[in-house]
């Protein structure tokens, strides 16, 4: 009765009860409780219990809590209502985050969405998320540089579609997109190889990571989100919410070792010289058996060419001819410690999550390592009924210390590789005490490397701060107005210094009066500033059984940048790194401002929960396109329909939840910068007057006079933007209460109207046109398949995860007349990236051997020419055509997962495996030109190349005489391995088909109970390994590492650092 | 509440359609690094340093130094050069199709337009005298090379994407022209000086047409095997009005002690150390116990080593053989593109070439031409003595004289740095005998930037086979 009577007056009533668990009876703090259709709602506290107010006219309560079933519950005429939540096994209520930050239900998205939650992310304490999205995500493919701190690593989601534009997708941090990508290009052939942005960010600040695969799904964000969006949500309270307390404290600390993931093997017979005999400055291993050999006296002691076999008295004592270990001895372990403190506390007003974390890695080669400072802050504040605010703010600071790599001469692995086992780098003095400036070393042009760690220095700094404020008005329950404002902006700093008396150009010898000399210092500065201003305004309705969702909105950037550098040659005074002391500078500076300005909207329509759905279209204006051709309309569809909320399939427990999907979609991308009309520029930099040979240009101004040339690209301002079409189709199938998922999707992607300097023959005074031509397409299946064999009453679970992923993309078409343009890495002549007609992008192209009609290898038949012995006698023909090596992306991919569960224990461990995709491999081609390679080992016993025919090249008219099958002998020595297979980039193709056992976590969460009536809430403590075993046929090397740059990365590798494997553990306290 | 929404809503209107016009997208649009046109100072003082540094002084050089067995490759690319493992497209991708075509030819062209009548410069005729022999030199040292190349389509930009291939005769014809107009512009009313931008000459009119005649006399004389008589006698008229002096020189003397600007050759030997000295270079000036040996070649333990072209070994550290001495090769050594010495010796082979030889003037000019090189190398006054009372090297009776001598004292003077004119000469004279055991090409292949981007156009014709001043055909 007295509830009626309280009924009848108007007045709310106050309804309390606790939450428990249903599968364990356990209370259940931080579970939200609503009033439906009201705004008006508490949380259980520690102990399960809450408090709610309940207006007149409501009855209905909704329980909701991550991974439970959301439930409504009638509360009639109760005043205490104790409740049970139930798991939600199916999870088809989860709330993702979409395009622009608008957070839907999975189940009503007309395309394919993937998100990592906290745990995946930062399970396996990668430094750089991008490295921990591998595997976890069907379609992305993350390749990466190497193994030093702070190396590039290149993502693409589903293939590249671009040609030479960015193939690699956007990043969104708390609903505003930040710069990723690498600052700038350096080429990576001389330099160091600058890291790419998403290392600034701290993987222990991320609560989860959404990515919207195809361009359906990122439409919104129009031109710069052409291959999809990584959608990064930051911690900002939840935490603190679904704990049920006010105040969380969360400190994290781990420790990790890092090994060289694989070293090169080498041939351990031979010593130092050439042509089998010894020579202590050659760079080869083609001397005589280190076992023949008597003592002889090092280089030191008779620096100067005399007989290396004459000792006379008052020398050192002679070396023992033995074999060294120079690449073990060379790199050290490295190790990374990572600290993170992250507050979160949430009220009935605001939540907000304030975290820092130190990052300190040192490197596996003594002088390199990493130090990442953060801060963040993410708040949530409910001002009023109608209005609320965010602010998300990111502070960090990266300091980089790395080495270059490539064909640089100061790359010091360049002589670790390849030293000559008979010489011992490790031990071998490699300065003079008289002059540290002057170096030993065996090389003429290359740093001995332990000389190059001590004098060389590259380091690269990063202060960063991004972040966004936003505030909401809602004057209607269906209407939403919203606008967030953003900056991005940060600075690198970059202090590179080649030593005095580095490399050829200065080595020096004071026998001859020659003191160390030349060296070189750069110092850059490279500043990039990005505002992003967003205004959306949101409305939602219910009509009947139908809902309409809709947002239009306007989106406005613009990106400058600034690059100033100097570089300073020939220093004086060594050791004293400043630009002052040096002989000559030259200057550079470039200024960049892009801006565009979007409008957009989109509506999703739902009948009954059942079919969804979308459109949305996008217009662009871009400052970089050329006037009048400078707008541009995108639209997309997509629908999704839940075929099981069909009667006749509602409610049975073997396919409870399925769903199919569809999309279509339209998305532009502009070109380069500055790139409508034909200019003239300064010759410095890439237009000074350089060789092909040598290490250093001719720079301008010179002698006061500046220089300049016009532009060898031919520039017009007709160009279109490049138009991206996409089509995708899929399934998510739910069965046997989630036991068995599966989530299928098919895409094609055709991208026309390509932007590209395509190429023209020089002659025409330009090298290239920079035009729209060609068309690519992109096509390919992700399968998502989780499975969970075990799950037993007794807390005991086995999930299995499957992430496959097949991508086919093709050049359909260049320009007419041309077949291939190069990309990436343009550093060979002999061997490229390209994109070739009719082939996968990108493919390697360069010279192959020498073939007959049945594709066998010739070899030279020839024992004598013009009356001289043949050296190459018996060995594979130079002179082949120039063909298609082998493409560079795999055919596919694919990760295993597997999770055990058992009370507080979680052991996951992922195995990855990709099939197929090739590499040039500069390491392996220089290991045989030096000797070195293990395979170099057996020089004497005569043999037949196998499957092969023998003959020569007229040298009159360059065919090819056949003379039939090879029964040649010969030995394979420095001729064959040298001259021959050097010559010849086929010789250096290889599969880099893998299986790698890339990550394992185990982790232990101590129960409950231990830490009743203390300040603690909990503590995990876990192991965790990275990169544990390899297995695969490519040689010398780790397959997953490559030198190179943008699309053209994976294509070669050249001299560069390995991946490192990796394990340690933590600990994880929260109070 | 409507209130506020509608003013925020103008306001963000505003700030959008503002942001976006497509004044302000222009001016962004703008780029602050380049600028749309320069003056023609600033083209020059890139091309005079890009002529001898692309032409003259690098790739070019190297693998012609090989091929006339200057030097022997030792290491790398060189020793593949060396034993014909690379005489392939990408030999010539970077002169041809980075620098000579696509950089150095359009800015020399855009100089003699924009100076030439009706040129926003109009009236600047020594800029455009030297830009046209400039032209003249890079065409032909570029026909010589590879025989047919594109001229008179040559850098038209989108008018011609596919340019013909001139004839190699019909160049020789039209670059002859060309310096004739580059002596006439070179003596025109010039409306401002030139100065600091051209690192050859310093802008003086006079020098240029100096080298403008001495370089007719080269190109006339090259065409020896087409027409004996008529090209001595227009060598020896154009020879008349060149240098008097090695003063005179067309020579790149602007390079700096500092990274970059070090002669080129200095730059290769320091870096990449891929030559050594040929044995064929060696025994020609050891027959006659030439002076230069110690001037030019290093010794190893002692001993003058020079290396075997097509069967040396590798040697880049320079332990096994001699090579080129830091008398000649050193940072700010200059390049010569052509000297009075050479000038001298084109005329003494013409006066014996000509309708009606005279060899007494012949022994003159092989005198003075002999003796201004060894001075340039360098040479004491008793060594030249010494060296001179060899008859072989200096007959006292001027019929004694022959071609081979003249050919010698040239391959010799050539050395180092005039690499490409020697393979040049080597072509026409058959001199020296090579002697590596590989055949010796006679050309260099076309680059594959040209057989992508024209094959309609480029010739087929093989490394092996002789351009048209060498063996009379245009295959």
């Amino acid at each position: 009765m007295a509830l009626g009577t309280l009924s009848l007056f108007g007045q709310a009533r106050e309804v309390t009860g606790t939450v428990v668990g249903a599968e364990d009876g356990e209370l259940l703090p931080g579970v939200s409780v609503a009033v439906k259709g009201t705004t008006i709602g508490t949380i259980t506290d520690l102990n399960g219990k809450y408090v709610i107010n309940v207006p007149q006219n409501s009855d209905v309560l909704i329980f909701s809590f991550v991974g439970l079933l959301t439930q409504e519950v009638e509360i009639g005429n109760n005043l205490v209502l104790d409740f049970s939540m139930e798991l939600d096994l199916l999870e088809i209520d989860e709330v993702v985050v979409t395009a622009m930050g608008i957070r839907k239900e999975k189940k009503a998205l007309g395309y394919s969405v993937q998100e990592l939650d906290e745990s995946q992310i930062s399970g396996a304490k990668n430094m750089d998320i991008s490295k921990s999205l591998q595997g976890k995500i069907a379609g992305v493919n993350v390749k990466q540089s190497s193994g030093m701190p702070g190396a590039t690593s290149h993502v693409t989601i589903r293939g590249n579609v671009s040609l030479t534009g960015s193939n690699q997708p956007l990043y969104v941090v708390d609903g505003m997109p930040i710069a990723s990508e690498k600052a700038f290009m350096e080429n990576v052939g001389e330099g160091t190889n600058p890291s790419s942005r998403v290392v600034d960010l701290n993987p222990e600040d991320i609560e989860s990571i959404s990515v919207l695969k195809g361009a359906t799904a990122s439409a919104l964000y129009g031109l710069r989100a052409a291959n999809g969006v990584i959608v990064i949500t930051t911690k900002s309270g939840s935490a603190a919410r679904a704990a049920g307390k006010q105040t969380l404290v969360t400190v994290n600390s781990s420790f990790s070792s890092d090994r060289i993931s694989r070293l090169p093997e080498l041939q351990s017979t031979y010593a130092q010289g050439n042509g089998g005999v010894l020579n202590l400055w050659s760079s080869g291993s083609w001397g005589p058996r280190i076992d023949t050999l008597q003592n002889y006296q090092s280089q030191e002691d008779n620096l100067f060419f005399d007989d290396p076999y004459e000792t006379s008295d008052g020398n050192p004592p002679p070396q023992v001819p033995t074999v060294y270990n120079n690449q073990e001895d060379f790199f050290q372990q490295g190790y990374t410690f990572t600290n993170s403190v992250d507050i979160s506390s949430a009220t009935d007003k605001a939540r907000y999550s304030l975290g820092m974390g130190r990052t300190d890695q040192k490197g596996i080669i003594e002088t390199t390592g990493m130090v990442r400072n953060n801060a963040k802050f993410n708040g949530f504040f409910d001002l009023s009924d109608k209005w609320s605010a965010s602010v998300s703010a990111n502070v960090s600071n990266v300091d980089i210390d790395k080495i270059p790599g490539g064909s640089n001469l100061a790359n010091p692995l360049f002589t670790v590789y390849f030293a000559p086992r008979s010489y011992d780098l490790t031990n071998k003095p490699f300065e003079r005490e008289e002059n540290p400036y002057q170096q030993y070393h065996y090389r003429f042009a290359m740093d001995n490397p332990y000389w190059a760690l001590k004098n060389n220095n590259y380091n690269e700094i990063t202060n960063r701060f991004f972040g966004n404020a936003s505030i909401s008005f809602q004057p209607y329950d269906w209407m939403r107005i919203n606008y967030r404002i953003g900056l991005d902006r940060f600075l690198t700093t970059g202090h590179e210094v080649i030593s005095l008396g580095s490399g050829g150009q200065g080595r020096g010898y004071p026998e001859f009066g020659m003191e160390p000399a030349a060296g070189q210092i750069d110092d850059y500065n490279y500043q990039r500033q990005e505002l992003n201003s967003n205004a959306t305004i949101t409305f939602t309705k219910d009509f009947g059984d139908f809902g309409l969702d809709a947002v239009i909105g306007n989106e406005f950037y613009d990106i400058t940048t600034k690059t100033h550098s100097m570089t300073g040659t020939n220093i004086t005074i060594g050791g004293f790194d400043h630009i002052s002391n040096t002989g000559a500078q030259t200057i550079f500076m470039e200024l960049t401002e892009q801006r565009v300005v979007g409008f957009f909207g989109s509506a999703t329509v739902d009948y009954a929960s059942m079919l969804f759905l979308t459109v949305t279209g996008r217009n662009d204006i871009v400052s970089n396109m050329p006037s009048g051709n400078r707008s541009y309309f995108y639209p997309s569809v997509s629908a999704g329909f839940i075929f099981t909320e069909l009667g006749f399939l509602k409610d049975q427990q073997v396919l409870p939840f399925g769903k199919i999907r569809a999309s279509y979609s339209q998305m532009g991308q502009a070109g380069a910068l500055y790139a409508t009309r034909t200019l003239y520029t300064a010759k410095e930099d890439n237009e000074a007057l350089g060789s092909g040979f040598l290490d250093n240009d001719f720079t301008f101004p010179y002698q006061g006079s500046p220089a300049f040339t016009l532009q060898s690209t031919l520039l017009s301002n007709d160009l279109r933007p490049q138009n991206i079409t996409t089509y995708e189709i899929g399934a998510d199938l739910r069965f046997y209460e989630n036991r068995l998922g599966i989530d299928y999707s098919y895409y094609y992607v055709n991208a026309t109207d390509q932007i590209f300097n395509v190429p023209l023959a020089a002659s025409s005074g330009f090298r290239g046109e920079y035009r729209n031509a060609g068309e690519l397409e992109s096509k390919g299946h992700e399968i998502i398949l989780s499975i969970v064999p075990i799950r037993t009453s007794g807390g005991f679970e086995w999930e299995i995860l499957t992430n496959y992923s097949q991508n086919q993309n093709m050049v359909l078409s260049l320009a007419p007349g041309v077949e291939r343009v190069q990309t990436g890495w343009q550093n060979f002549t002999s061997v490229g990236a390209y994109a070739y007609e009719g082939q996968p992008y990108p493919v390697i192209f360069g010279s192959g051997y020498v073939r007959d009609d049945n594709d066998r290898i010739v070899v030279d038949s020839r024992s004598t020419v013009a009356g001289e012995p043949n050296p190459f006698y018996g060995m594979p023909l130079q002179g082949g055509d120039e063909k298609i090596l082998g493409k560079v992306n795999p055919d596919w991919d694919a990760s295993l997962t597997n999770t055990l569960r058992f009370k507080g224990f979680t052991l996951t461990a992922m195995l990855f495996y990709s099939k197929g995709g090739y590499i040039s491999s500069g390491l392996t081609g220089l290991l045989r030109n030096y000797g070195a390679a293990k395979e170099c080992e057996d020089r004497e016993t005569p043999v037949v190349l196998p499957d092969a025919a023998k003959g020569y090249l007229d040298p009159a008219t360059g065919d090819l005489i056949l003379e039939g099958d090879n029964d040649i002998e010969f030995l394979k020595g420095e001729d064959y391995y040298s001259t021959v297979l050097w010559g010849i980039a086929e010789s250096k193709i290889f599969d880099k088909t893998l299986l790698r056992l890339r990550e394992v976590v185990f982790s232990y969460d101590m129960p409950q109970r231990w830490f009743t009536n203390t300040f603690i809430s909990s503590i995990s403590v876990y192991a965790n390994g990275r990169n544990l075993a390899l297995w695969t046929d490519y040689p010398n090397f780790d397959p997953e590492s490559s030198t190179s740059e943008g699309n053209g990365i994976g294509a070669f590798e050249y001299v560069s650092l390995p991946n490192t494997r990796s394990f340690g553990g933590g600990l994880k306290i929260t109070f | 509440m409507k209130k506020y929404i509608s003013i925020f809503s103008v306001l963000l209107l505003m700030l959008f359609t503002l942001s976006c016009s497509d004044e302000i997208m222009d001016e962004i649009d703008t780029d602050p690094n380049n600028p749309t046109d320069v003056p023609i100072s600033m083209l020059m003082s890139g091309c005079t340093a890009a002529t001898p540094y692309w032409v003259t002084g690098t790739t070019l050089a190297w693998y012609s130094s090989i091929f006339v067995e200057h030097t022997c490759g030792a290491h790398g690319q060189m020793r593949d050069a060396d034993r014909r493992a690379n005489i392939n497209s990408q030999l010539s991708e970077n002169s041809w199709a980075f620098q000579i075509y696509p950089r150095l030819l359009p800015d020399l062209k855009i100089i003699v337009e924009k100076g030439s009548a009706g040129g926003s410069e109009e009236g600047k005729w020594i800029d455009v005298g030297i830009a046209k022999v400039l032209q003249a030199y890079t065409f032909l040292a570029s026909t010589d090379t590879w025989g047919r190349i594109p001229y008179s389509e040559a850098t038209l930009g989108a008018e011609n994407r596919k340019p013909a291939y001139d004839t190699q005769e019909s160049i020789y014809s039209a670059i002859m022209n060309l310096l004739d107009d580059a002596i006439s512009d070179l003596q025109k009313e010039n409306i401002s000086t030139t100065g600091g931008e051209d690192y050859i000459y310093g802008g003086d009119p006079d020098a240029w047409i100096l080298a403008a005649y001495s370089l007719k006399a080269r190109y006339a004389n090259r065409l020896s095997n087409v027409d004996p008589t008529g090209s001595a006698a227009i060598a020896l008229a154009d020879a008349a009005n060149g240098f008097s002096s090695s003063l005179d020189d067309f020579t790149f003397d602007n390079w700096a002690n500092d990274l970059g600007h070090e002669n080129t050759w200095f730059q290769e030997e320091n870096e990449r150390r891929h030559h050594a000295i040929s044995v064929t270079f060696y025994n020609i000036l050891d027959e006659v116990n030439d002076p230069r040996i110690p001037l030019f070649i290093t010794q190893v333990n002692g001993e003058y080593v020079p290396a075997q072209n097509g069967t040396s070994e590798e040697d880049q550290a320079g332990t096994i053989y001699s090579r080129m001495s830091e008398h000649v090769i050193f940072a700010t050594a200059p390049l010569p593109i052509m000297t009075y010495a050479e000038l001298k010796l084109i005329e003494a082979e013409c006066h014996l070439r000509k309708a009606a030889p005279d060899a007494t003037a012949a022994l003159a000019a092989y005198t003075e031409g002999l003796e201004a090189a060894l001075f340039q190398a360098g040479v004491d006054s008793s060594a030249v003595e010494a060296y001179f009372a060899q008859p072989e090297v200096l007959p006292a009776d001027a019929a004694n004289l022959t071609m081979e001598m003249i050919y010698k004292q040239k391959y010799i003077h050539l050395w180092p740095y005039g690499a490409v004119e020697a393979y040049a000469e080597w072509r026409r004279t058959g001199y020296p005998t090579m002697t590596n055991p590989f055949e010796t090409p006679r050309r260099f292949p076309y680059p594959q930037n040209e057989i992508s981007g024209n094959a309609e156009n480029v010739p087929d014709v093989t490394p092996y086979n002789g351009v048209w001043w060498d063996d009379g055909t245009e295959d």
